[in-house]
């Protein structure tokens, strides 16, 4: 065991912190505001990190990669969501659409559409979820039938991200009737200009642009945009939902939330002129959080060392995620009691404590435990592939 | 970074599983349990016969040059087991205590029987007047010309009846702390063993003007403080993976009776509410064991971990209650029964939560290091 990162992994972190530091704009505050600059500037911000070989990094030379070190990319990630992912849309296809493509695409697949990602060039949206179909995923209803030398897609899709930027569509859709509900799905690549698509915003307490829905309606897609066997649809998404999991650093935002909190509370007097940091509730409330970084980090950790030393399991994501999305609700939480009654005051407004951190981070935590697979289902997968509890 | 366990580290892991399976059955710990001395004797004879409770020695004095890692992976096996040792008192306070004081020639002779021996020695901290083993001792040392003497009461010593040796704290006549190594057969030692829920052996134990052997005050001041501090964090360390290994059992029991039982014609384990709660049982276990391994490494690089040992303590703490009363929740009326392992683990689990430092003590140890 080993718990240190390689001393050229840090040095790497330390020139990427620089990097980051010289880039990110005054206004940047997250990919998840209400800003019109964002998308154009995460687009400019991957294609620089691309000119350095820093965007595709854990991805093979061979598809635009340098196959670098595990530890690498997870400075990567970590730093990014530290900073509120400023690749945008894009680290889904770096994480988990690109290695999809790797897996499942064909030669001339995966020549069309990986070297515009490893460029940091094009952005992609995820269309699985829909209206009937959540958790529930293989109940989806979005169907894909044979026209014309091609197939004829109509249906709906829902709470897909970045839908409005994107300029591709990762879609998971009905072929073929099945037997069973995870057959006779298939997994298709959309061109989100294509005649029939339309995207509407969802507004949403997290703002006007984080979640959208977006209708199908008789849009054609060419036959060779089909990923994977045709009907085999259920597994490839399995896939690329393995892939997601592992790629999120959920921890790494903690981090930086915990740092401030110290901070604000040291540098903050009550009305008796003491600081915020020896109230029992504040020491415990930050004493616990960081206890709990801690482990969330380490329970992240442990999918990529298992991963290095291939032997990855389907529960250990589970684990991780189930952990580190409430941790990212209890910091919320806890942060939001800390800072006290300006606490509720939004980012902007010259009175709220941290300009409004803290209550940015709890609106935008709320959906940790709903995205990537809810709780509830990796509890399911913990209990039965974990613990071999019946279903 | 590597968080998988080398070849060597599983060879420990998997010969001590496999020990402990073939020598102990919860009948035994019930035994030992009932007994005078509360200690499975055997066991630990046999551990310190394979150089196990020696893991984390150095090679040169006869130990196994490994490391708090290493002896925590043991930690965990003993306490899936329930067995009861001196393991945390011993190879946990004890070594590292003997390690973290200016070395004598009585320090390098216990630490060499540490090494090659089954000899028990124990920290003797918390006075019978005292909250805990960082509160102030009143147990005093006199020194004369003719010697020194050591007089008070100690409460909740661990393993004092099997013990050849306790390091007890103490306060000086300057006022100062000091730490003294004495016979536990010396004249005017007394013990009587404690009722404790979690069955663990602990004693209390009367100094009556007890003699002190030449060279037996092993530190005084600041410096016995910081090698109680460091025998502390050890023992901390140890007793969680120990506790980890309670919540393994816990876990095990509870999905196979989940698995098994039925109610309104499906297996309980089927229902969200019990699987799910023994889900989270299986995520806070595995963030103990992780928090605990990487505490455990930083001791053995030789970092300051207070902040890692008291936040590990802290968590595994809030965590453990939560999962006793999940683990007796799963199992209804059955696991409150005696005959009935469960209580085996839950009993422990809930007494280490109290001991090695309580939420409050390394609450504030913790927000300490933090900076607050």
């Amino acid at each position: 065991m080993e718990f240190e990162f390689p001393a050229e992994a840090e040095q790497f972190r330390a020139e990427l912190r620089a990097f980051m530091d010289a880039e990110l704009p005054e206004w940047w505050k997250g990919l998840f505001h209400d800003d019109d600059r964002i998308y154009p500037f995460t687009r400019e911000f991957c294609m620089k990190l691309a000119e350095r070989d820093w965007l595709t990094m854990s991805w093979p030379v061979e598809h635009g990669g340098v196959d670098a070190d595990v530890w690498r990319q997870m400075v990567v990630r970590e730093e990014m969501w530290a900073a509120g992912e400023p690749r945008g849309p894009q680290y889904m296809s770096l994480n988990y659409i690109g290695p999809m493509l790797m897996d499942f695409g064909t030669a001339d697949q995966q020549e069309r559409f990986l070297k515009p990602m490893a460029g940091g060039e094009v952005m992609w949206c995820q269309g699985f979820s829909e209206p009937e179909a959540g958790s529930d995923l293989a109940a989806l209803s979005t169907k894909a039938t044979d026209a014309d030398g091609c197939f004829l897609v109509n249906g709906q899709k829902i709470w897909t991200s970045y839908a409005t930027a994107a300029d591709w569509c990762l879609l998971l859709c009905r072929t073929d009737p099945g037997e069973r509900k995870h057959q006779g799905l298939s997994m298709l690549l959309v061109d989100m200009n294509t005649p029939g698509i339309t995207v509407r915003p969802i507004d949403s307490m997290g703002g006007p642009k984080e979640f959208n829905e977006v209708f199908f309606d008789d849009v054609e897609v060419p036959y060779d945009c089909l990923v994977g066997p045709r009907g085999d649809g259920w597994r490839v998404a399995i896939s690329t939902l393995a892939h997601e999991r592992v790629g999120a650093a959920l921890h790494a935002r903690v981090k930086v939330l915990l740092d401030a909190l110290i901070e604000y509370a040291t540098t903050t007097k009550d009305e008796n002129g003491q600081p915020l940091a020896l109230r029992p509730s504040v020491r415990s409330g930050l004493v616990r959080l960081q206890a709990r970084y801690r482990a969330a980090r380490l329970l992240c950790y442990r999918i990529v060392s298992a991963m290095a030393a291939g032997v990855a399991n389907d529960v250990d994501p589970a684990v991780s995620k189930v952990f580190s999305s409430e941790l990212n609700i209890l910091i919320g939480n806890i942060g939001l009691d800390i800072v006290g009654a300006r606490g509720q005051l939004t980012t902007g407004d010259g009175l709220a404590p941290l300009d409004g951190l803290m209550n940015d981070h709890w609106v935008h935590s709320i959906p940790q435990p709903i995205a990537m697979g809810t709780n509830e289902i990796q509890r399911n997968i913990i209990a039965q592939r974990g613990l071999g509890l019946p279903r | 970074m590597d968080l998988m366990l080398s070849d060597t580290q599983e060879m420990i892991r998997d010969g001590a599983r496999r020990l402990l399976a073939d020598t102990l059955d919860p009948d035994m710990v019930r035994e030992v349990e009932a007994s005078a001395d509360g200690v499975n004797a055997e066991i630990w004879a046999q551990m310190a016969e394979l150089g196990w409770t020696a893991l984390a020695l150095p090679e040169d004095i006869g130990g196994g040059g490994a490391g708090l890692v290493d002896l925590c992976l043991l930690g965990e096996e003993l306490g899936r087991a329930a067995a009861s040792t001196p393991l945390v008192a011993t190879a946990g306070f004890a070594a590292a205590f003997l390690q973290a004081v200016e070395p004598t020639a009585l320090t390098r002779s216990m630490l060499s029987t540490l090494a090659t021996s089954d000899a028990v020695i124990t920290p003797a901290l918390a006075d019978a007047a005292g909250r805990d083993e960082r509160s102030a001792p009143a147990s005093v040392l006199t020194e004369t010309d003719a010697g020194a003497t050591i007089s008070g009461a100690k409460a909740m010593v661990p393993c004092a009846s099997v013990a050849q040796v306790l390091l007890v704290s103490l306060r000086a006549s300057d006022g100062e702390a000091a730490v003294v190594a004495v016979d536990r057969d010396a004249a005017g030692v007394r013990w009587a063993r404690h009722g404790a829920t979690g069955g663990d052996p602990l004693f209390h134990v009367e100094f009556d003007n007890v003699s002190v052997p030449a060279g037996g005050v092993l530190a005084r001041g600041r410096a016995a403080q910081q090698a109680i501090d460091a025998g502390l964090d050890a023992a901390a360390v140890l007793a969680t993976a120990e506790a980890v290994g309670c919540c393994e059992g816990m876990i095990r029991l509870g999905s196979e009776y989940a698995s098994n039982r039925q109610q309104f014609g499906r297996v309980i384990g089927s229902y969200q509410a019990v699987a799910h709660r023994l889900a989270d049982m299986r995520i806070n276990t595995d963030a103990c064991r992780l928090l605990v391994a990487e505490t455990a490494w930083l001791l053995d690089q030789g970092r300051d971990a207070t902040l890692e040992v008291a936040g590990t303590k802290v968590f595994a703490n809030e965590v453990m209650v939560d999962m006793v009363h999940a683990a007796h929740t799963v199992h209804g009326a059955i696991g409150y029964t005696t005959e009935y392992d469960l209580q085996l683990y839950t009993r422990r689990a809930r007494a280490f939560c109290l001991s090695h430092g309580d939420t409050d003590a390394q609450t504030e140890r913790a927000a300490v290091a933090l900076g607050l």
